[in-house]
């Protein structure tokens, strides 16, 4: 008889793994993690672990100052009072809740870096521009090292002789602007993720899976696990999440609503086809709307034993581009101004109870690269820790069979993230027709058929 | 969004049957003494050169043709024909201080360029070698945002027109050509069909392979094998050099033709390009400097190689397309379509003291933009004087305008003398050549010491002297 699966004792167990591996002096550790696995509080771990009983000096690399200020603001909160080391240029402004910290210690150069185990934080480019090619730490850590090209992680990996990279492999893709065609066909290449270079040059190098997601519920997780990882298998933590509404709906999107309330935590709502390129306005306004709506109807949720009204700050909206996020935030006004609004880009990291996602295909007349990235598309719909409405005018099955991908793969790369994109877009749409989790925004608009949506 | 502008002028080039200019002043550096090379590769020999041929702009072509290119002294003997060439042309452009200028038919043509230039460098032919070594420097330099040594005729034309067909179908030289200059009185896709018919590419027709050219190498084949006088054979050698010209002369032809209309004066001058052509000087006098010192090039980039490679080209496209909004009016228009430059009205300047004799202004300005790209804490540069540098503090839409609120960071003096109504154009800050060749010094000392990471070993693990608590688990979030 198989065990019953126990999300805490597996959880418990990934981790331990990885605080062994430094015990046993491991030169890497990849550590590969599903959304909302805590990857962060593994990080803080080690390097706590590191600074206070290996007495190591530990380096944390970030991959923005906002993710540098929030693992400082988690470390400085030890019970060993360990001071906190933040390497940062010195023009940088500082969050209140940042420079009033008791155990920060600020460090803007070489010379001021601690010689004795301690931990320093910092952003990968602030640790590029140091003045030193002397190995200053015995330990690296780089959070969110999925979104950091190998050669960023190259300048800075001879700072410390062992690594510890942490991230999830299903995010978006570290940008790289600029023609890359002399490395395609290298997977090592200095535009691949630091990770996947890594394991490329040394295959033996200590690779673990965190097994199970703390944000994501067992719905979602159905949805995501298999359009988005199919080779890393991982379970929900959480099976007490909901959302109940005192309002009882009548309006067009209130079926989309009730279908989150009834324990569907994905579901789409349809705008009428229309192309309307990059800046769509109509949607723009219908998500505000049904913002408007989800809090007008006295909702409330409940999260892992507590139960709360829904405000504002519990909810976020993530689009494709930085002009839909213009045009959402245009109509939010004052009364909804703590509503989180962002590129799926900068949502990395971020999570919201609620989610309101505007679908990159949707309005377009194309499906390029960008667009079918099924990092960008992961990244919207794992963002949510109840529930979740993608926003899309019908006809993106359509268009993705119009624009299947060309094939064009290159020589020695197994990978072909246009395909691989452009699937998870199809598995995602076929799964939410199978479940009948599609609904009109409008009155009197006929539903998307089950064989449109999945093309 | 930006797309739309050319999505509008391709519809437009279609109603008209005839391509349209997108730009009005001229988008890349035209080189008086570019060199003109057409090369023809053997159909299954992708690195072969079949035929050559090489000429200044308004020139005949010197043309060479051998037999048949497998015949390793005969390639041999072509490529030494066109050694001294460049060797004289790269001499004469580094002792002017200036850099030497390809011009290529189309995309395909630069890449068989490119990978011949790869493929040359590993021969065991040291003059053959430096020929390879020679192209590389154009080879290398073409994927780079903002150069001018490797121009493929199809892309400069395609900057500076758009047709009524499908992008792809532009690569094909004489088409593009006749959507720019269709023949009177004539459909335009019936005259785009005909051109079609005339290869435009590295290769040449299979049909034209089988019927005429593996024909009249077979017969120089067996005049040889059986020993036929000299006269015999280069009565077939002349066979062959005819055919191949037949198909030789019209690719060199149109890309003449595609320099001179790019010639043309309707091109207006383009200021952004003089820090164009400064930075291809700079980089070809880097790129011989380094082939006098010895320094090797690799097939395969090592990862140190790579890194200094792609920073080089990121710094690249930001500096081509800084330069390009300050001094491109299409692509300022382009810009302000796609909302990477924000075209706003000044609403108001508020001065106010921060202390004793320091002042701050902050702006509010209106746009009619509903795409910009903007966000709190973004730093935006004038495009045009005075030179201003503000940062945003919020973007709001009311109504069909969008207000920013920003502070301003640079240029004081000029935002206290502004008015209200003024409009301005602001983007990304001014380019900065010089900021590439501070992040390689900064990466090269950075990596004087190889990682381990990037290295082919990796160290064995060092397991720490004491044991690891059997309560590891709990200790940890006791610290937490």
């Amino acid at each position: 008889m198989t065990e019953p699966f126990d999300p805490h004792a597996t959880a418990n167990a990934a981790l331990e793994r990885v605080l062994a591996s430094q015990w046993q002096g491991e030169p890497a550790l990849v550590l590969r993690s599903p959304p909302g696995a805590g990857k962060t509080g593994v990080a803080q771990r080690v390097a706590l672990q590191s600074a206070s009983m290996l007495e190591q000096r530990c380096m944390v690399v970030t991959q923005t100052n906002e993710q540098a200020f929030d693992l400082t603001r988690r470390l400085a909160a030890n019970s060993a009072g360990i001071p906190i080391h933040l390497f940062a240029k010195r023009s940088l402004e500082l969050p209140a809740n940042v420079a009033l910290l008791a155990n920060l210690v600020l460090v803007h150069d070489v010379a001021g870096l601690p010689r004795h185990p301690s931990i320093t934080i910092g952003n990968a480019a602030k640790w590029s521009w140091i003045q030193t090619s002397d190995p200053c730490f015995d330990v690296q850590i780089v959070d969110e090292a999925f979104q950091l090209p190998d050669y960023r992680f190259q300048l800075i990996s001879n700072l410390a002789p062992r690594h510890v990279l942490i991230g999830d492999p299903g995010q978006i893709d570290p940008f790289v602007n600029c023609e890359i065609e002399r490395w395609r066909c290298d997977p090592a290449g200095p535009q691949v993720s630091c990770p996947a270079a890594l394991i490329e040059r040394h295959p033996s190098v200590l690779q673990l899976d965190l097994p199970v997601s703390r944000r994501l519920n067992a719905d979602t997780v159905s949805l995501v696990q298999p359009a988005f990882y199919p080779d890393m298998p991982f379970r929900a933590m959480s099976q007490d999440r909901s959302l109940h509404f005192q309002v009882a709906g009548i309006m067009p999107f209130d079926a989309a609503l009730d279908a989150v309330a009834a324990g569907s935590s994905i579901v789409m709502v349809e705008l009428p086809a229309q192309i309307t390129g990059e800046a769509d306005g109509e949607l723009a306004q219908e998500l505000v709307t049904s913002i408007t709506r989800l809090l007008g109807r006295s909702a409330w949720m409940h999260d892992d034993g507590a139960s709360e009204w829904i405000t504002p700050d519990k909810i976020g909206v993530v689009c494709a581009h930085v002009s839909q996020v213009n045009a959402v935030r245009e109509r939010l006004g004052a009364g909804l101004a703590d509503v989180f609004v962002e590129t799926a880009n900068r949502f990395q990291g971020i999570e919201r109870p609620f989610m309101f996602v505007h679908h990159p295909l949707s309005g377009r007349a194309d499906a390029t690269a960008f667009h079918l990235d099924a990092g960008r598309l992961c990244v919207m719909l794992s963002r949510h820790r109840i529930g979740c409405w993608i926003f899309g005018r019908q006809g993106i099955s359509h268009q993705l069979m119009q624009f299947a991908p060309v094939g064009d793969r290159s020589l020695g790369i197994d990978d072909d993230p246009e395909y691989r994109g452009w699937r998870a877009h199809l598995t995602l749409m076929a799964a939410l027709a199978r479940a009948g989790r599609v609904y009109p925004a409008v009155f009197g608009l006929p539903p998307s058929t089950a064989n449109q949506l999945t093309g | 969004m930006g797309d739309l502008v050319h999505v509008v002028a391709r519809l437009r080039a279609l109603q008209r049957g005839q391509a349209v200019p997108v730009v009005s002043q001229r988008q890349l550096v035209i080189q008086p003494h570019a060199r003109i090379l057409t090369l023809l590769a053997m159909a299954g020999e992708d690195t072969s050169v079949h035929a050559a041929a090489l000429g200044r702009f308004g020139e005949a072509p010197q043309i060479n043709v051998v037999a048949d290119p497998r015949q390793r002294d005969d390639q041999y003997g072509l490529l030494r024909w066109l050694l001294p060439q460049f060797e004289d042309y790269y001499a004469t452009c580094r002792a002017a201080g200036t850099f030497p200028q390809i011009w290529v038919a189309s995309a395909g043509a630069l890449g068989h360029l490119d990978t011949l230039a790869d493929r040359l460098r590993f021969t065991d032919e040291p003059d053959i070698q430096r020929l390879g070594t020679l192209w590389t420097y154009a080879g290398e330099r073409s994927p780079v945002a903002g150069q001018q040594a490797l121009i493929s005729a199809t892309a400069a034309l395609r900057a500076h027109y758009a047709t009524g067909q499908q992008e792809a179908e532009d690569e094909h030289l004489g088409a593009l050509l006749t959507w720019i200059a269709p023949p009177a009185g004539r459909d335009i896709f019936a005259a785009v069909a005909a051109a079609e018919g005339q290869p435009m590419g590295v290769k040449t027709d299979p049909r034209f392979d089988r019927n005429a050219l593996q024909p009249a190498i077979e017969d120089f084949h067996a005049a040889r094998n059986s020993g036929q006088l000299e006269s015999v054979l280069d009565f077939h050698r002349t066979r062959i050099r005819q055919l191949l010209e037949g198909v030789l002369r019209p690719v060199y032809a149109g890309t003449q033709r595609a320099i001179a209309l790019l010639s043309d004066a309707r091109w207006h001058d383009n200021p952004g390009l003089e820090a164009l052509a400064r930075q291809e000087a700079d980089e070809f006098e880097r790129f011989m400097a380094g082939r006098d010192e010895g320094h090797f090039l690799p097939y395969r980039d090592k990862p140190k190689a790579g890194a200094m490679k792609i920073v080089a080209r990121e710094h690249a496209v930001t500096n081509v397309d800084a330069g390009m909004l300050r001094h491109d009016r299409a692509a300022r228009e382009k810009g302000v379509v796609n909302g990477s430059v924000l075209r706003a009205q000044v609403a108001s300047v508020v001065e106010e003291r921060a202390r004793p004799r320091l002042f701050e202004y902050y702006l509010e300005l209106t746009s009619h933009q509903d795409s910009l790209h903007l966000r709190a804490g973004d730093i935006m540069w004038t495009l045009d004087d005075p030179k201003l540098s503000l940062r945003v503090n919020d973007v709001e839409r009311r109504g069909p305008f969008t207000w920013i609120m920003a502070t301003v960071d640079t240029g004081k003096n000029a935002a206290k003398r502004m008015v209200n109504g003024v409009t301005l154009d602001l983007g990304p800050k001014a380019p900065d050549w010089g900021g590439i060749g501070n992040e390689l010094g900064q990466m090269k000392s950075r990596l004087l010491i190889e990682p381990w990471t990037h290295s082919e070993t990796m160290p064995t693990a060092t397991p720490a002297i004491r044991p690891m608590p059997a309560n590891i688990l709990a200790m940890v979030e006791g610290l937490t």
